[in-house]
């Protein structure tokens, strides 16, 4: 194997799959990337075993060959390489040696064939998406999953073909995201995929802004297809939990926010919140929110922030994160939030087709 | 605790949760919620799957506390359970019922013919027996008034007969009146078939519908015999008619059950159908202990633990082996310690926690992480050979019989190496989950018969 790529192109490809990699996995092979060079491009893949990236990366191929190098210990000498250029040769003993301007590197390496077969979906369903839009769906629903592990099923994201609609769906049992979108995609289609959270933070940071995502499921794997790029995951096993059943009837007082004006004041207001009295108190007045917290070993903030509004006096308080949240992924200027009662959940949502319920805290 | 008394509880406390929340968020999420049990400060409230359990703990816990408070004036501990059995139909009308007829109190009326030993005393509860047990005391207080008839399903050796009895014994014990039988459904067969000989069915018939409660074990029996269904399906009415309570077992859910006339599927269905499923590791513990305790003996615990670990299925079983243990403690005046105690199990041990060997262990984590076999035993000692290693070892500690000096004879070291390689995987598993995973893996592997 021998191959010169750009060292900007080759240094983004080691980046983006040097994610995956277990830095702890106990198999030598995993803490490696796999390197293999074919006609124009090298393909670079890195695996945990339940999710492997594959990208692609331009080069101009001498040899065709394979092998497997350290991923943290290549991808710092690509990155500090004094060139524009890398040329990346395999040596005997599969070692491989990289060379850019005058300096030289032989990193021992292990042999391709250790590195263990990536999953095929054969048999599955296949679909395609629009991946700006898939991207902007996962980016607005991710944060939102679980990270508690006695839940598996909600340490993901749910995708849900349905109808000629996709639905993203997280929720961590505080709050839940959804976004749902009309997709060109066989109205017959009915698929639930729940993608663990490791794998939707992969798609966020890899998947581009133009042309579309293949998606190819079995009922335990998962491959999201780019030109340029697959992603390969386990999918979570189980059947969703009915997120219906959270969103809340259609309240009373809807609230008209400006966006960024609003998160700023929480984020704000939240400085003085600790882990003892962890929430925001909003009170909804005629045409203003004053948004409050304190702490009795701190101190206290007050801000207020005007709204569109002109119902009875409300307030409820919040967890600040989980309110915050949300407003940092949308791109509309404003927002909608809808209350009904101190105690029952929140809703905020957007012109986009977005809808965001989060769980009041009680006000002592 | 009977049904009705824990909703008579339970009512207060959802009125004033009514009043603090939306008409909206109590028909979602509150409404749902069954009170199972209420006992010293603990209330177990049943919901119909885990989602609710997530969302009602992270959300409503603070307010159900708070007016559990309020109502009671203490705070109570709340648990939450998927209770998946099918919710009982809010009890029926009182039928114009023909009343059966009322016995003098004079009658005698014969003892039933129970092992004293089933009783809910000796009942050990665990998570995988509770609803069962919750279920069957509230048959026990409250005859034919909380569910009528109970089914309790649920594999060989898990405890249906034990809480069956121990339903007979308790109503026996309390209600001085009550007539209470119990009968195997293979007798109940053979009786049938004896009073039919004799030209006699309508004593049969006296006999069983003047019960007040009737326990008939392993209902499966009757499948495919017509005759005697049709038999007990007259019974059937008879009791529940007059209000009388109706008990039943089974080796699997009813609607498996091949050749049972759907009207009878239908009706044992009427009242509430509970599950036993095998006991977790220390429910499997404590009824050793108590078995143990019942017979005046100690054992070392690792002794009781490798009883627990290795008869999983079948309580019978598990207690048949400590029998065994006990008497052949007792016959030989032996220190009982694991070896022996594997030796003399060694031929009734479950297949699936067959022998391994500290050579399987070897090659199994030898492959696992792309080393040579004699890695194992060699005197190198980089990371990449040595942490493995010390895996085989903390796997051969766990998996098989072998003495720690016997371990470190096979990796040609001694025994505090062996000592130490166990503490040091114990604390990376403990740190490292995906680490834990991969030893979850190999153990499961290696388990496999």
């Amino acid at each position: 194997m021998k191959f010169t790529a750009s060292k900007e192109k080759l240094s983004a490809g080691l980046q983006k799959v040097l994610t995956v990699i277990n830095p702890r996995s106990p198999i030598p092979v995993l803490s490696n990337i796999l390197v293999a060079a074919q006609q124009d491009a090298v393909h670079l893949t890195a695996t945990d075993l339940d999710l492997s990236v594959r990208v692609s990366v331009e080069a101009n191929v001498a040899e065709f060959g394979e092998t497997t190098v350290p991923a943290k210990f290549t991808a710092s000498i690509v990155r500090e390489a004094p060139a524009d250029e890398v040329q990346i040769e395999l040596g005997a003993n599969e070692t491989a040696e990289i060379v850019s301007g005058s300096a030289f590197f032989s990193i021992r390496g292990i042999s391709a064939n250790d590195f263990p077969a990536l999953p095929t979906a054969e048999g599955g369903q296949a679909l395609a998406v629009d991946q700006k839009l898939l991207k902007a769906m996962l980016q607005r629903t991710g944060y939102a999953a679980s990270t508690d592990e006695s839940r598996p099923i909600l340490n993901g994201v749910l995708l849900r073909f349905k109808e000629g609609r996709l639905s993203a769906v997280a929720t961590d049992g505080r709050r839940l995201a959804l976004v749902e979108q009309d997709v060109e995609v066989d109205s017959q289609v009915a698929l639930d995929l729940v993608i663990p959270s490791k794998a939707i933070a992969e798609l966020i940071r890899s998947l581009g802004d133009d042309g579309q995502v293949r998606i190819r499921a079995t009922a335990s794997q998962v491959i999201f297809d780019t030109d340029n790029l697959t992603v390969y995951s386990k999918l979570l096993d189980g059947a969703y939990p009915n997120f219906a059943q959270v969103i809340p009837a259609p309240a009373d007082h809807r609230i008209v926010l400006e966006r960024e004006l609003f998160m700023n004041a929480v984020r704000r207001v939240a400085l003085m919140t600790s882990e003892k009295s962890n929430s925001v108190k909003l009170v909804f007045q005629k045409n203003r929110v004053v948004i409050t917290a304190s702490s009795v070993d701190i101190g206290e903030a007050r801000e207020e922030v005007p709204v569109k509004y002109d119902g009875a006096e409300i307030s409820v308080a919040f967890n600040p994160t989980l309110l915050a949240e949300p407003l940092r992924y949308l791109v509309s200027d404003e927002i909608f939030m809808e209350i009904s009662s101190p105690t029952s959940p929140g809703v905020i949502k957007t012109e986009e087709p977005f809808l965001y319920v989060i769980m009041p805290m009680m006000i002592s | 605790m009977t049904k009705e008394s824990l909703s008579a509880l339970w009512e207060p406390v959802l009125l004033r949760i009514k009043g603090r929340v939306s008409a909206d968020v109590f028909s979602r999420w509150i409404e749902v919620i069954r009170p199972l049990s209420w006992e010293k400060g603990k209330v177990v409230l049943g919901v119909p799957n885990d989602f609710y359990v997530l969302w009602l703990k992270e959300n409503y816990l603070p307010l159900l506390q708070q007016c559990l408070l309020e109502e009671r004036g203490k705070s109570e501990e709340v648990v939450f359970q998927v209770d998946s059995e099918p919710r009982p139909e809010p009890a029926p009308l009182e039928p114009p019922e023909p009343r059966a007829p009322r016995r003098k109190s004079t009658e005698a009326r014969t003892a039933p013919a129970l092992n004293p030993a089933f009783t809910f005393d000796n009942f050990v509860v665990g998570p995988s027996n509770t609803f069962a047990h919750v279920a069957c005391m509230a048959v026990a207080n409250k005859p034919a008034q909380a569910y009528n008839p109970l089914l309790i399903y649920g594999g060989s050796g898990l405890g249906k007969t034990h809480l069956m009895q121990a339903i007979g014994h308790a109503v026996y014990r309390t209600a001085h009146s009550a007539r209470v039988c119990y009968v195997s459904a293979e007798s109940f067969l053979n009786e049938f078939v004896d009073y039919v000989l004799n030209k006699t069915t309508n004593d049969f018939r006296r006999k069983y519908r003047g019960m007040d409660v009737l326990l008939l074990d392993d209902v499966h029996f009757l499948a495919g015999k017509t005759g005697i269904q049709e038999e007990f399906f007259h019974t059937f009415n008879a009791l529940t008619n007059a209000r009388k309570q109706i008990v039943l077992t089974c080796d699997r859910p009813i609607a498996e059950i091949v050749g049972l006339e759907p009207r009878l599927v239908s009706r044992f269905g009427w009242g509430l159908v509970t599950e036993l499923s095998p006991p977790d590791l220390e429910t499997r513990l404590a009824i050793l202990r108590k078995k143990a305790a019942g017979m005046n003996i100690t054992l070392p615990p690792e002794v009781m633990e490798f009883i627990a670990e290795n008869f999983r299925t079948d309580i019978r079983k598990l207690e048949g082996a400590l029998t065994r243990v006990v008497s052949y403690a007792s016959l030989c005046r032996q220190p009982i310690n694991v070896e022996t105690v594997s030796r003399l199990l060694r031929d009734t041990v479950e297949k699936a926690a067959r022998q391994i060997s500290v050579d399987a262990i070897q090659k199994a984590v030898a492959e696992t992480f792309d080393l040579r076999l004699a890695d194992m035993t060699s005197k190198r000692r980089p990371q990449s050979v040595a942490f493995p290693r010390q895996v085989a070892m903390y796997l051969s500690r766990t998996l098989t019989p072998h003495s720690l000096p016997a371990i470190g004879e096979a990796f040609g070291r001694n025994h505090a190496t062996v000592i130490h390689a166990c503490r040091a995987v114990e604390n990376r598993m403990r740190s490292d989950p995906a680490f834990r995973e991969t030893i979850d893996a190999l153990r499961e592997r290696l388990q496999q018969p």
